[in-house]
């Protein structure tokens, strides 16, 4: 069972590097079950499009 | 847009895109002195490279590649001679969990669409000052990398290794997630 340390970590390295199976089914058993680790995800997704829109507008 | 030009006529073009060339580098490296540099490498290597133009992609576009070429150079410059970082020393999000990895500051709901608040001038304001927070190199990692440059291509150009760029962008996303919800979330 993963904890949200390591969820955390996964979700980030996720955004780089293409998980291993056993991995992606960890972090996907383990988002089900916990909001917070949803809601830090979505934050970082949130924030990247805010640097993207952001980057588009400045030019 | 002319099929083939001689010198003058493309001194001409780059020149009317200096400006926005530089507007893009400082963007990124959020540091005048270096986008300057920068974007006279690229318009020299333009110039130089200007039978290779072909029409295809607009000028711009064309430029915007080069100039990303010269940043990723400076990078590799940059980041060479370090060590492989490793996230078990320190991962920037460590404090955020308790000895057994739950959560003791758990992250709270960011309201609203990232598009929406980009159009606020005061949320722009906040977003650029937590960028120029992040130390110059690692900004245009963080920066090409969210504007769309796949992983792969930049570890190939800049020869940072794929351990070492993903902990960068952790690290640097991590300090942004913070700086947000600090400075933006925090007081709304």
């Amino acid at each position: 069972m993963l904890s949200c340390r390591e969820a955390t970590r996964l979700i980030a390295r996720s955004m780089e590097t293409p998980l291993t199976l056993a991995e992606r089914i960890a972090l996907a058993f383990h988002l089900v079950m916990c909001r917070f680790c949803r809601r830090y995800r979505k934050q970082l997704q949130w924030l990247d499009r805010a640097i993207e829109a952001h980057l588009a507008t400045s030019e | 847009m002319p099929q083939s030009f001689d010198r003058s006529e493309l001194e001409t073009w780059l020149e009317g895109h200096r400006l926005d060339l530089k507007r893009y580098a400082i963007a990124r490296l959020g540091d005048e002195s270096l986008a300057e540099d920068l974007v006279q490498d690229t318009v020299l290597a333009a110039l130089k490279r200007a039978e290779q133009f072909k029409g295809q992609s607009s000028i711009q576009t064309w430029l915007i590649r080069i100039l990303r070429h010269k940043i990723l150079d400076h990078l590799r410059g940059q980041f060479r001679k370090r060590a492989e970082i490793s996230i078990s020393e320190s991962d920037p999000e460590d404090d955020l969990f308790d000895a057994g990895g739950r959560w003791v500051h758990p992250p709270v709901a960011w309201q609203g669409d990232p598009y929406d608040a980009v159009r606020e001038a005061e949320f722009r304001q906040v977003l650029a000052g937590c960028l120029d927070r992040v130390p110059p190199d690692k900004r245009a990692v963080l920066l090409l990398r969210i504007d769309g440059m796949p992983s792969d291509e930049i570890c190939k150009q800049s020869t940072i290794t794929p351990t070492n760029l993903w902990v960068i962008m952790h690290r640097m996303r991590a300090m942004m997630r913070r700086c947000l919800e600090e400075k933006w979330f925090a007081k709304k």
